[in-house]
């Protein structure tokens, strides 16, 4: 079979093309900077989440080492807690879980995203740079306030962190 | 049977079962909905106007979403499409009608009435208001509680109960109805593109009507399944969208038929690679059912089936590259004609190139976190499908001499292309440059207000360019120049071989390529027996080519004349919607006391309309369907007709096989979805809710009934009247002792033990709701079934089946395929 010398061309080009993206997410799975969406644990039920001992009172605690863990809840219509307050230059790992329906959890400018699915846990993990106020936006259709349905993630110097979130460290 | 009246009698459109009028009253009633989606779309665009616009409040803008989405994908692409593949799929092939015309009639009914029903949801407290993927569980009355929203979901269920008649009857035809010597792989290009639109039709929509039936049941009957946090929010997600990735190639696949066909026609040239194109084809549909994770990908599925889903949705790009460059080659290889269907046709492959494309920054799971939930989503799916549908529009003008028998005006047609082009670009293109505003909320940043400013003035010059396009097809339609048979210089299809518009029986003899181009032979038919072929020579051959000996008798009413009229598809149709809308309002007008049986229970009925209205349509249902039985409709099969992979299956065989086929997709899913919650709620956490002795005797009935079925082919193939009575009527008390022996459980575990279809005493709700509804939509086989046996026992008394036993065998395949599922439901519910 003749095979035109443009589609051969092409044909390379659609193949680097998905071995580029395959490693994309290869390198982002294991280098720094992307963390992917992962499922931490089993299912959680959605309508008991007060008697989970994390998400009975959503907050940001430190789990290391300059290594931060945010519990925060989505319901219609807003985020817990609001705001999100975490230190400067440190490593967070978002857990998010919804208490009704379907939401959005996204850091707006960044690429920290993902949906919340009411039942499972999504985990995310990011890393902060300098003091910043960010906005917090439900991507998927909710309900009747989801277009006023917003939260904000506070990026603040170490030791406002130490003053807004004492007894943070508690286990 | 009644005779069809004229075309200027309303009464004519209400009972045509002719494949060219149904094909015009789908592309109308399309139409009509493009507008509805359409002036939705422009309310979006107006609150988009400015960044903090209000015209809508956030509940209706959420609204008007949902209804665009749904309108547009379901009522409005899809059914375009259809409307040229009624008509001209059966003219391609060769074949007087659709191998099934009241079913295809049913189709269409079922398409405008379920839309009404969506219109009618609006004014029900509003409509569906949780975008067109409804995801769970914001698709439960709980958070959706209106009564509108239950008619829209229903709607749904209704439109996708239309489509799968189609999806049989299409599949059917094409594969029983070709003409002499047009084999599978000599079809025109469009007949290729439908062919593979209807098979990944009969499996994803069946998926969808099981999901449609799941949410409808949660609505109207009160199951839990998408409200259990065991996993129903996930399970919509996945059933969803395994049907909705096929969609999009569904919805795009008609168009892609069409652009194919013009290029072939206005370049001059055959297709180049036609043989690869058409594997392509194959290989996308195939594909299409590997890839919905992607829509996934923000959610918690682990990551390396994500990797997996991501490399074959980036592979699915491949086969479309090769339809795409030999489409270029196409145009590169011919001499181009710019008319006005060409120009749709090629906007139609650029927009799609840019759609395609923008595409692939989607199926990267690290570029996805970024691109979800913004305008980038938005701007490429409207590319991808609005893009391709643009190739429908030149089919519209390509056709339009063809069903008319007059020409369009071309200037006209040109200014509408360049408005359209223009404007879709406006909206769209503005979208990928804006794109950082997120895709959900109306209230955005400002300093994208100028490319939405863009984009609003673009959707009124997109509207706009609409109303051109009726103005020239209604002023050359009352007095536009005659166009004859074959306006065009290279069309090669078979329509352009008969008069414009085409008789009612299409063609002046029959059509055969056994000779390597289209002729019109003339059969020789002897006194009282079946058609003979006849040779080239027009003298009858006498090897009687593709049909034998068990084929004879259908031929024996070979001097009948075909029908093209019953009143039965649309009184059935309309019974639907009378039922659907019942149905609606039915949870909110009735409550159900609490009581130890159900003939002490209390029912309160606070608004009788509903309860009333599902009860006529119920009885309408069955009336109408009685009627259609006994109608006397004659629709000949094709006589010599090439039937690959399926020679020597009898027509309504092979229709059944293909429902059949369907039937296991849905009930395939409810297993799936029994599974998948099971799963998730901990598989060891359940234990079987019912005893199994009753199970177990229900088994022992049901498989005596498939023994009985057996008997009674044997009766009728020997002639037995008598045999054939009893074996049926044994097949009828079996299938009622099994209904009956269900009721005592139902009421034993309603009752008794308290678990009822929300509630379980024992356990998670949602185990009680999957054991109902699944057993349930088993029930509604059995009964379906009987109804069908009863039908079938009066006719025998009268004395049928003893010549023509066919009947008998079709409905034994049915109640072996119930039988069956039932076998995989008794372990499933009463033994682990």
């Amino acid at each position: 079979m003749h095979v035109h010398a443009y589609e051969k061309i092409w044909l390379v080009f659609a193949i680097l093309l998905i071995l580029l993206l395959l490693g994309s997410v290869t390198y982002g799975a294991v280098g720094p900077g992307v963390a992917m969406v992962a499922d931490s644990e089993d299912q959680i039920n959605a309508n008991a989440l007060d008697e989970d001992d994390r998400f009975a009172e959503p907050r940001v605690e430190r789990v290391g080492e300059n290594h931060y863990e945010a519990y925060v809840v989505a319901f219609q219509f807003g985020f817990q807690p609001d705001p999100i307050v975490v230190p400067e230059n440190s490593t967070v790992t978002f857990q998010v879980t919804s208490r009704d329906v379907i939401h959005g959890f996204e850091v707006v400018g960044t690429n920290a995203n993902t949906m919340v699915v009411p039942g499972e846990v999504s985990e995310l993990t990011v890393e902060v740079g300098e003091p910043q106020e960010y906005g917090i936006l439900c991507n998927e259709y909710c309900g009747a306030g989801h277009h006023v349905m917003e939260g904000k993630l506070h990026v603040v110097p170490e030791e406002e962190f130490e003053e807004t979130n004492e007894g943070g460290e508690s286990a | 049977m009644s005779e069809l009246p004229p075309t200027t009698s309303v009464r004519r459109w209400l009972v045509t079962t002719n494949h060219k009028d149904i094909g015009i009253l789908y592309m109308i009633t399309a139409l009509f909905f493009l507008l509805f989606g359409g002036v939705l779309a422009l309310l979006i665009r107006v609150q988009l106007w400015d960044p903090a616009n209000q015209v809508l409040s956030g509940l209706a803008y959420n609204e008007a979403v949902t209804a665009h989405g749904l309108i547009m994908v379901f009522w409005f692409l899809s059914p375009f499409g259809f409307g040229f593949a009624n008509y001209f799929v059966p003219l391609q092939i060769g074949a007087d009608d659709l191998a099934f015309p009241r079913l295809n009639a049913l189709s269409y009914w079922m398409y405008l009435l379920s839309g009404v029903l969506l219109g009618i949801s609006f004014f029900q407290g509003g409509t569906l208001s949780a975008g067109w993927t409804m995801y769970a569980p914001l698709n439960v009355p709980m958070y959706t509680p209106s009564i509108g929203s239950t008619g829209a979901v229903l709607a749904l269920a209704m439109f996708v109960i239309g489509i799968t008649a189609s999806t049989v009857n299409f599949l059917t035809s094409i594969h029983h109805s070709r003409a002499e010597g047009m084999g599978i792989m000599d079809m025109p290009m469009f007949t290729w593109s439908m062919l593979a639109t209807v098979w990944m039709m009969l499996f994803a929509f069946a998926a969808l009507l099981a999901v449609g039936l799941i949410l409808a049941s949660d609505r109207v009957l009160g199951s839990v399944y998408f409200s259990a946090t065991e996993g129903g929010s996930l399970l919509w997600g996945h059933l969803f969208w395994f049907f909705g990735h096929p969609e999009v190639y569904i919805v795009f696949f008609p168009a892609l038929g069409v652009m194919l066909e013009l290029f072939q026609t206005f370049s001059g040239r055959r297709l180049v690679g036609r043989k690869w194109v058409i594997i392509a084809i194959c290989l996308i549909s195939v594909q299409s059912f590997l890839v919905w994770m992607h829509h996934m990908f923000l959610t918690t599925i682990n990551l390396e089936i994500k990797t997996l889903m991501m490399a074959t949705t980036i592979g699915i790009s491949l086969p479309f590259d090769l339809v795409v460059f030999s489409l270029i080659y196409t145009l590169m290889k011919g001499r181009i004609q710019f008319t006005t269907p060409f120009l749709f046709a090629f906007g139609a492959l650029l927009l799609f190139i840019v759609g395609g494309i923008t595409g692939v920054f989607l199926g990267a799971i690290v570029l996805d976190y970024e691109f979800r939930g913004t305008y980038w989503v938005v701007a490429h799916f409207h590319y991808v499908m609005f893009g391709g549908a643009t190739a429908l529009f030149g089919g519209a003008y390509y056709w339009f001499p063809k069903m008319t028998g007059k020409m369009y005006d071309e200037f006209l047609g040109k200014v509408h292309f360049v408005v359209f082009f223009i404007g879709f670009n406006a909206v769209y293109a503005s979208m990928f440059i804006g794109w950082e505003t997120p895709r959900r909320v109306f209230e955005y940043n400002p300093e994208f207000q100028i490319f939405h400013q863009i984009g609003t003035i673009g959707a009124f010059l997109l509207g706009f360019s609409f109303f051109i396009m009726f103005y020239n097809f209604l002023k050359s339609f009352v007095s536009g120049p005659d166009a004859g048979e074959n306006p065009w210089d290279y069309s090669r299809t078979a329509e352009w071989a008969i008069p414009s518009p085409p008789p009612i029986e299409n063609w002046p003899n029959r059509p055969s390529y056994a000779s390597g181009k289209l002729e019109f032979v003339k059969d020789y038919v002897p006194d009282g027996g079946p058609a003979v072929k006849a040779d080239e020579n027009g003298n009858a051959a006498t090897d009687g080519g593709d049909s034998h000996a068990d084929h004879i008798r259908e031929y024996a009413h070979w001097d009948k004349h075909p029908s093209h009229a019953s009143i039965w598809p649309f009184a059935l149709s309309f019974a639907t919607l009378i039922m659907f809308l019942g149905l609606s309002g039915f949870n909110d007008s009735i409550s159900i006391g609490a009581a130890d049986s159900l003939a002490t229970t209390p029912v309160t009925i606070s608004n009788p309309i509903y309860p009333v209205l599902t009860v006529i349509g119920l009885l309408g249902l069955v009336y109408s369907g009685v009627k259609w039985g006994f109608e006397d409709f004659y629709a000949p099969p094709a006589e010599f007709a090439e039937r690959w992979p399926f020679n020597g299956v009898e027509k309504v065989k092979l229709g059944m096989w293909f429902f059949l086929a369907s039937d296991v997709i849905v009930f395939g899913a409810f297993i799936s979805a029994a599974v998948f919650i099971r799963y998730n709620a901990g598989w060891q956490e359940w234990s079987p809710l019912t005893e199994s002795l009753p199970g177990l005797i229900n088994t022992f009935v049901l498989l005596t009934s498939s023994f009985t079925v057996i008997l009674a082919l044997v009766a009728a193939h020997r002639k037995s009247r008598k045999g054939l009575l009893a074996s049926l009527g044994a097949t009828i008390g079996l299938g009622l002792t099994f209904l009956a022996i269900k009721m005592w459980e139902w009421h034993h575990e309603i009752y008794d033990v308290g678990v009822t279809i929300s509630e379980n005493s024992h356990g998670d709700p949602v185990q009680a709701s999957i054991y109902y509804v699944t057993t349930g939509l088993h029930g509604v086989h059995v009964v379906g079934g009987l109804l069908i046996a009863g039908f079938l026992f009066y006719r025998a008394y009268h004395g049928a089946y003893l010549e023509d036993e066919r009947p008998v065998e079709y409905f034994g395949l049915y109640w072996h395929f119930v039988d069956i599922v039932w076998v995989f439901l008794f372990p499933l519910f009463y033994l682990f």
